[in-house]
């Protein structure tokens, strides 16, 4: 059930269903009452900006200029090759990225494999309830809830780092370049390890207990049985996992957030890519549209990249 | 057909009981470790929570004092209250999340449960075309989206207002769609053909006689909304000038981050902590609530 079935197997039955409109029957046409307001508000607000969108990114839209919107083509993306912002960008968005999927997934197989242990009923809900939690926090409560643990007057880990193990320069979390990345991709992560937890538990859940049983008798201990039974068995759930987290690349909410619309983070340091995006397209200068939605394709082009080759890589590793 | 989701009972995940039980004091190790180190791991989910919870009923020594505690001996609500006179807007922000939130919740409810049943039950020209097309824009790569909305919605008079706000954010239908017809797809066909011998037309048995029965679905739809809308913040930001219509996010974004690192007018993050409480409240306690629905559904859905 990873995504790649999903899109290929939806694409295939588009296909079906394209090939079929000419043979069907006009039908039941109170049909079209029924999904009629949720088809045309889909077309005005969601369909159309897609399409418009991709156009935009092949112009050079400036919203501010009045009828500024002429077509050039590749020209974008002729600008982007030679903008040094966009390749720092881009690398900042890369390293964000790893360390948000390694954190998230190596927590949330982690918390999923001990939940599974857990033999209550009541119990393993309530574990499965707080784990959720952050997930269930806004972006922004949660952003804010964070910069005041990291903070270095009032905040818990400057205080553990001081006072309870001694460190003689704790790092000023906030305003040290070095350190942005990390701490957003930490936040990042703590949000949004609750949903991989549960993807995880539904995986878990599928697995034949008899197949431990099994390997317990033949005398597997439990890290044997974790590599050659769990792992193995879990991939359809990380080949999900992994396909839906390359999405992460062109995140711009968490680092408009976290340090306002004015100020990229010090030394600029917290300019990821989707942030870049929209700083040119609605906070700097012109307002250029069509260049932003140029980048934007880009990272969404890289990402689709991403996503295919892991589901490629991790689909032929585990027939 | 009742698929439930497989509970814990029946997965033994290292096989640990199996092997376990002849050994009552591995048994015991076992069970206890594993506890241990669960918890261990869900206070890191906690402790964000809890430690709000706690600054914002701590007094004013406890706030100023050298070494932040967990957890406060004094508790007292004047953070609360401080919060709810200075915060200027707080009131408006929170109306108009509550207003904003609940209208896209309902209209893409409501819209996803009509379209669903559309989608899986009736047979019409075009229906598994357009279902499919409306998924697999999905795996297209969103470019200029937030600028095309921008546009069209100025083009339509709706930008700068709730309304508009409402219908942008329950444009993301295609999800609701697929599990509502998911839901009904699940159901036996007998009942319907039970009330169309009885002589209902089509509204009448979907409203009496299928959508009860998909109730637990429109749930975890209405849920996941909720919680998205609630917190959302790009699409709120670009979209909302006026001060007057701005919701929660965007307020505490606002008024907490504008002044970098320092607090501004709130001084203590004791009363910084009360509003962060507040703003989430709502969306935590629906949660709450509904969570047994919220993720048996999401659990369960996942086996399509």
């Amino acid at each position: 059930m990873a995504a790649g079935e999903q899109s290929s197997g939806n694409f295939s039955n588009w296909l079906r269903a394209l090939r079929q409109v000419r043979q069907e029957g006009w039908g039941d046409l109170s049909g079209y009452l029924f999904i009629g307001p949720a088809v045309l508000i889909y077309i005005i607000f969601n369909a159309y900006p897609l399409i418009r969108g991709l156009m935009i990114a092949f112009s050079d839209y400036r919203y501010l200029l009045p009828n500024h919107s002429p077509f050039n083509g590749l020209d974008n993306w002729q600008e982007m090759i030679s903008d040094k912002v966009f390749w720092e960008s881009l690398n900042r968005s890369f390293y964000y990225a790893f360390l948000y999927v390694v954190l998230n997934f190596t927590i949330a197989f982690f918390v999923a494999i001990l939940i599974s242990q857990i033999k209550g009923n009541r119990e393993s809900s309530a574990y499965r309830v707080i784990a959720y939690l952050p997930v269930v926090l806004p972006i922004v409560i949660a952003l804010l809830v964070w910069r005041q643990i990291f903070s270095p007057e009032f905040g818990y880990i400057s205080y553990f780092l001081k006072q309870v193990i001694k460190l003689p320069n704790a790092p000023d979390f906030l305003r040290d370049p070095a350190w942005i990345i990390p701490v957003l991709a930490t936040v990042a992560a703590w949000k949004a390890v609750g949903s991989n937890v549960l993807l995880m538990l539904v995986g878990l859940y599928n697995i034949n207990a008899e197949l431990y049983e099994a390997a317990a008798i033949d005398g597997a201990g439990w890290w044997r049985r974790l590599i050659s039974i769990t792992i193995p068995l879990l991939a359809p759930t990380f080949t999900l996992i992994f396909v839906l987290a390359a999405g992460v690349l062109g995140e711009a909410e968490a680092s408009l957030i976290f340090f306002g619309l004015n100020d990229a983070g010090p030394e600029g340091a917290g300019r990821l890519i989707g942030r870049y995006a929209y700083e040119i397209a609605f906070l700097q200068g012109d307002l250029r549209w069509g260049y932003a939605a140029a980048m934007n394709l880009t990272v969404g082009l890289i990402s689709m990249l991403i996503s295919v080759v892991i589901f490629r890589v991790l689909r032929s590793g585990r027939v | 057909m009742q698929s439930s989701v497989p509970t814990p009972q029946s997965v033994s995940s290292t096989g640990a009981t199996a092997f376990a039980t002849r050994h009552w004091l591995g048994w015991l190790r076992n069970r206890l470790a594993v506890r241990i180190v669960l918890w261990l791991l869900l206070l890191y989910f906690l402790i964000p929570i809890v430690w709000s919870i706690s600054s914002s009923l701590k007094t004013r020594e406890e706030l100023f004092q050298g070494t932040p505690s967990l957890i406060t001996l004094r508790p007292t609500l004047a953070n609360y209250r401080f919060a709810l006179e200075r915060f200027k807007g707080f009131d408006t922000f929170y109306r108009n999340s509550i207003v904003v939130t609940l209208g896209a919740v309902v209209v893409q409810t409501v819209l996803a449960t009509l379209a669903g049943y559309g989608f899986a039950r009736l047979r019409f020209k075009g229906r598994d075309l357009i279902f499919y097309s409306m998924i697999l824009m999905i795996f297209i790569p969103r470019a200029g989206g937030l600028m095309a909305q921008y546009e069209l919605m100025n083009f339509l008079h709706l930008r700068n207002s709730l309304h508009g706000l409402i219908l942008g954010l329950s444009a993301g239908l295609a999800v609701p769609c697929f599990i509502m017809r998911q839901a009904f797809l699940n159901l036996p066909n007998e009942f319907e053909d039970a009330a169309q011998i009885d002589g209902c037309n089509r509204f009448q048995a979907f409203w009496f006689i299928m959508m009860p029965m998909a109730t637990g679905a429109a749930v975890v739809v209405a849920l996941f909304e909720f919680i998205r809308v609630w917190g959302d913040y790009l699409y709120t930001l670009t979209m909302i000038d006026d001060r007057e219509l701005f919701t929660l996010g965007i307020g505490m974004a606002m008024q907490f981050i504008g002044v970098a690192i320092e607090f501004g007018e709130f001084t203590s993050y004791g009363a910084q902590a009360a509003a962060y409480i507040m703003a989430a409240a709502p969306v935590v306690i629906f949660f709450l609530a509904m969570q047994r629905w919220f993720v048996r559904g999401l659990m369960e859905g996942l086996k399509f």
